[in-house]
């Protein structure tokens, strides 16, 4: 099963002093897969694929990438990974064509073919110095000299963030055509649902540095429901719902998110007291804000309730 | 690496710029421009600033090129490309020492460049003399790693973060000494280079070790275990900061200290029936003269005990001392000689005497020859100033190894008074009463030299044959050398140490310290003329109450390089080195020093079991750095505390002890860690979620 995994972790913990901020995370990332990590800030997803990138030490565990282990990885092994990191890091001195000069001749690979129709699609000139940029070009300069190295696995850290709806839809053109090359494996952090939910085929969620999501996203889709109740306000008699995610109200009526509901569940929801039971639809991104704002305790249903 | 090193050198090119304007700058005020009365060599003066400019330089040119590429974002995607992080700290360090060399290489250029073009028609000054700055700088490279290793490892600022940077201070005083020994065989320079090269791969080697290991650790306990280049590093630092911290506290607090800040000299003195005494003598920070405080009657194999009390009313005086030519120093520093205010002579480091007169164009207005050969040594340089007198109308005086000159003025020709090779020669300076009686003294230059085992004592008079003194003889136009020839009835070979006192003509006492000891006195009215004293000879001690205070409370390293320096040094100069009798003789007057040392040893060592355990270390560590101490001294519980670093902990749910939190189990109870309990809403496809409990390896287990 190991073989099959481009991304694997066991027991992956850091503290930063006495402060656990990733606890435990087991995962898998099956290759040829593109997989979404959401959480909110502070989750730990930041410091998870620092981790698996070999750029953090874990204080305790291990992780895996491309079947070597983190924390080992030779020259050879990261020109099989690409990596963006959060706010799309760039020398500021250089100008778009000595940062691929740079990158080029720091990997092994190079597809100029993918760089220039990269940037092309960002509408970058590469005579350009990288200070002068927006955000959403830095983005398109920094994902090109990424997927130019042709990796195998490409770890993109919040790679959307801040960009402009143009910039995001380039962005995820950009993903979707190299994913569509050959058997590529993609993990891509990312707080845009739309745009993760259009991409991603397996969902990673995390919360409070726990992984509480590893699936497909048709699995995930199929897992969750949403359910109307009719329930007395403030009720701490919810919380006894089975695999209950996330509660709120909604105009007189309690909306209720669920993981995994069955017979028993819907036997839980009557036994509480709800007059009318209605399933409602829900989104992916509705389902993942419920489990989001579960870990928020000012959004919580049961913070309001004194829970 | 040659794209990395070219990124590097794009990055940081305009901090070259501030290299040069710093360095150039600070060399070029400091270069010397015109004949100054009393000013220092030009070495001396290049290389100050050097150490100075080149510090600073390193020092930021290794904290810019590292901060930059330290931080989160920045240093994930320089680290994430195919090369190997031990690359692009080379990277770094190659194109930082392009830089760096380049800004204190150009202004040194410039400088040799300059001297050559002056020559030494307007300034005695040549090119060489920018070598001990070039060495200065090389040594001062090291600041650069020291800058990475600082900010690649963990530690507070106001903890050990600056610690590294202490392991430079070292390096650079090495670097130090090319000042005094520009003259020296290409030996000497090798081995100088060659330890500074030494510390700085030291170096090197442990920051390239915090790059590859501890960067990613942020702080956290690291996984991977210390090198020993970092261990060397550190330790030395830390006693490094230690003597910098005490030095520190004696120059500005010596007040402070409970020691009264004197020192205390052993050495022969005469009284005035021509008796020899072993005697001590003291010298305070107020007083800072030699003042006789108890002595003994040195008497045939008897060991003089220097602590007696002296009889009331005894006269002593001190005796005049040999040194032997061969180890005079051959350096430029201090080889100015100023006769009156414009009026200077140089001794060239090629064998020729050079007269400058500061207010004549160009201010070169002699060269001295021996018939047109070299001289083959400078007095000067075996501190024997008095050797050489010029005025444009008085006597000059001049010994080197193969013979004694006069030099005639005005016509500025050498006159060969000795052609005989000179082992040892010395320089006394005679104090006689004036005519009046009063407490007056007029000063008279005599100048003993040894040749052929014989001891020939040169008083210069006046033409009618009276003696000649510099004080009231400038102006005189004639004068004669008058000579006492003697020879002490040993072979040379026993000579080692030569002091001696001349009563008058007839009558004077030579101390010879070698195999056998003795002291010979004669007297040209007796029959034998000779007499030999054998006795046991007494070591010589200075000791030094603030010296003997810090060194009971510095590390050992330190006490064994100073000895090994201090014997070496002994050695050069053909004293003998310390005895067991010495030592014993130390133990007895110093047993206040030893105890003092010895508690300090011991509350070091409790201060290293007590970073041990802080740090955590295991059992073998622990006793391992409480054996260093022996050699560290105070500085073990630093090392320890900067090299290690302490690993957080929270409590045991299993034993509620505070366990370690990189270790699987719980080092006091076995305690594995705890799952969280599942929230219940956790959604894994079969795949993943099931497996992970059986992918756990036992790895995890540090």
């Amino acid at each position: 099963m190991l073989n099959d995994l481009a991304i694997s972790a066991q027991g992956l913990t850091r503290y930063f002093g006495d402060r656990v901020v990733v606890d435990q995370l087991d995962l898998g990332v099956p290759r040829g897969s593109v997989t979404g990590l959401l959480g909110l800030n502070g989750a730990g997803k930041t410091t998870t694929l620092r981790m698996l990138m070999g750029l953090l030490t874990p204080t305790r565990g291990q992780s895996q990438l491309l079947g070597k282990d983190s924390q080992q990885l030779t020259a050879e092994d990261r020109a099989r990974i690409g990596y963006t990191v959060e706010g799309h890091f760039l020398y500021s001195w250089m100008t778009v064509r000595q940062s691929e000069k740079f990158q080029r001749e720091t990997f092994p690979r190079w597809n100029n073919a993918m760089f220039e129709s990269t940037v092309r699609r960002f509408g970058i000139d590469p005579g350009q110095k990288i200070r002068v940029l927006s955000r959403g070009q830095r983005a398109g300069v920094s994902l090109a000299l990424t997927l130019a190295a042709e990796p195998e696995l490409l770890i993109l850290d919040d790679p959307a963030l801040g960009l402009d709806p143009v910039s995001r839809a380039a962005l995820n053109e950009t993903l979707l055509d190299f994913c569509n090359e050959g058997m590529r494996t993609v993990l891509l952090s990312s707080h845009l649902l739309d745009d993760i939910e259009r991409v991603v085929d397996r969902v990673l969620v995390m919360v409070h540095g726990r992984l509480v999501v590893n699936t497909t996203i048709d699995d995930f889709r199929n897992r969750i429901s949403s359910w109307s109740l009719e329930v007395p306000p403030a009720s701490r008699a919810i919380q006894a719902i089975p695999g209950l995610v996330f509660a709120k109200q909604r105009g007189g009526r309690t909306i209720v998110t669920v993981a995994d509901s069955d017979a028993e569940t819907e036997a839980a929801m009557m036994r509480i007291g709800a007059d009318s039971l209605e399933r409602l639809p829900i989104t992916f991104g509705e389902a993942v804000i419920a489990y989001l704002s579960q870990s928020r305790a000012s959004d919580s249903f049961f913070a309001n309730t004194g829970a | 690496m040659r794209t990395l090193i070219e990124k590097e050198l794009r990055e940081n090119l305009r901090w070259l710029w501030v290299g040069l304007a710093l360095i150039g700058s600070l060399v070029w005020y400091a270069t010397p421009k015109t004949l100054v009365a009393n000013g220092e060599s030009a070495e001396t003066l290049i290389a100050s600033p050097m150490l100075l400019g080149a510090s600073l330089f390193a020092l930021g040119l290794g904290v810019m090129q590292s901060f930059a590429d330290l931080r989160t974002a920045s240093r994930s995607f320089l680290f994430h490309r195919s090369v190997s992080i031990g690359s692009i700290f080379y990277s770094k360090l190659i194109s930082g020492a392009i830089l760096y060399f380049a800004a204190v290489g150009i202004p040194l250029c410039l400088v040799a460049i300059w001297f050559a073009a002056q020559g030494l028609d307007y300034l005695p000054v040549r090119p060489i003399q920018v070598y001990p700055a070039a060495v200065v700088a090389l040594a001062c490279f090291g600041f650069h790693p020291a800058a990475m290793l600082m900010l690649a490892r963990s530690g507070k600022w106001f903890g050990t973060k600056l610690l590294p940077l202490f392991f430079v201070i070292p390096i650079v005083a090495i670097g130090g000494i090319t000042i005094n020994t520009i003259l020296h065989g290409p030996a000497l320079h090798v081995l100088i280079v060659g330890l500074i090269l030494l510390g700085d791969l030291i170096l090197v080697a442990a920051a390239k070790h915090a790059w590859v290991h501890s960067v990613a650790d942020e702080g956290s306990f690291p996984k991977q275990p210390v090198n020993l280049a970092l261990k060397l590093t550190l330790s030395i630092a830390a006693v490094v900061f230690v003597m910098f911290s005490f030095q520190v506290v004696a120059a500005f607090g010596g007040g402070w200290l409970p020691a009264e800040t004197s020192s205390v000299e052993e050495d022969y003195a005469i009284d005035a029936e021509g008796n020899l005494w072993w005697v001590k003598s003291k010298r305070t920070r107020t007083e800072p003269w030699l003042a006789f405080i108890s002595g003994d009657r040195l008497q045939k194999d008897e060991l003089p005990d220097a602590r007696r009390e002296l009889p009331k009313k005894l006269q002593l005086g001190h005796l005049g001392k040999l040194t032997w030519v061969g180890t005079a120093k051959r350096c430029f520093a201090g080889e100015m000689a100023w006769y009156s205010k414009d009026l200077a002579s140089y001794f060239d480091s090629r064998g020729n005497v050079l007269l400058y007169d500061r207010t004549l164009t160009p201010p070169l207005q002699a060269r001295i020859t021996r018939d047109g050969a070299p001289f083959a040594g400078d007095p000067r340089s075996s501190g024997s100033e008095d050797m050489f007198f010029y005025d444009k109308s008085g006597p000059s005086f001049w010994i080197d190894p193969i013979g004694a000159y006069r030099i005639l003025s005005p016509s500025l020709k050498v006159e060969t008074l000795l052609e005989l090779p000179i082992q040892a020669k010395g320089s006394e300076t005679r104090h006689t009463s004036n005519d009046q009686g009063t407490n007056k003294v007029q000063t008279q230059e005599q100048i003993t030299i040894l040749s052929d085992g014989k001891l020939h004592v040169y008083r210069l008079t006046d033409k009618d044959g009276n003696e000649w003194f510099p004080d009231f003889g400038r102006g005189k136009s004639e004068f004669k050398i008058r000579e006492i020839a003697v020879s002490p009835p040993l072979p040379p070979s026993d000579w080692k140490d030569i002091r001696y006192h001349f009563t008058d003509d007839s009558k004077f006492t030579v101390v010879l310290t070698g195999r056998r000891p003795c002291f010979l006195t004669y007297d040209s009215k007796s029959d034998t003329h000779w007499t030999v004293t054998s006795f046991r000879n007494p070591n010589k001690k200075i000791s030094d109450d603030l010296g003997s205070l810090l060194f009971s409370v510095l590390p050992l390293l330190f006490s064994i390089v100073v000895a090994v320096s201090i014997g070496s040094d002994l050695l050069l100069s053909g004293t003998s080195l310390p005895t067991i009798d010495s030592f014993k003789c130390f133990l007895q007057d110093e047993y206040g020093y030893v105890i003092l040392g010895t508690v300090v040893l011991l509350f070091s060592m409790i201060g290293a079991y007590f970073a041990c355990q802080r740090r955590m270390l295991s059992r073998s560590e622990t006793i391992r750095w409480c054996c260093w101490t022996v050699l560290l001294g105070v500085a073990t519980p630093i090392a320890v505390l900067a090299i290690y670093t302490r690993p957080a902990c929270v409590r045991c749910t299993g034993c509620e002890k505070k366990r370690r939190i990189d270790l699987r189990k719980c080092e006091h109870c076995g305690c594995e860690w705890e799952r969280t309990a599942p929230m219940g809403i956790e959604i894994f496809d079969d795949g993943f979620s099931k497996s992970k409990e059986q992918q756990l390896t036992p790895e995890l287990t540090r």
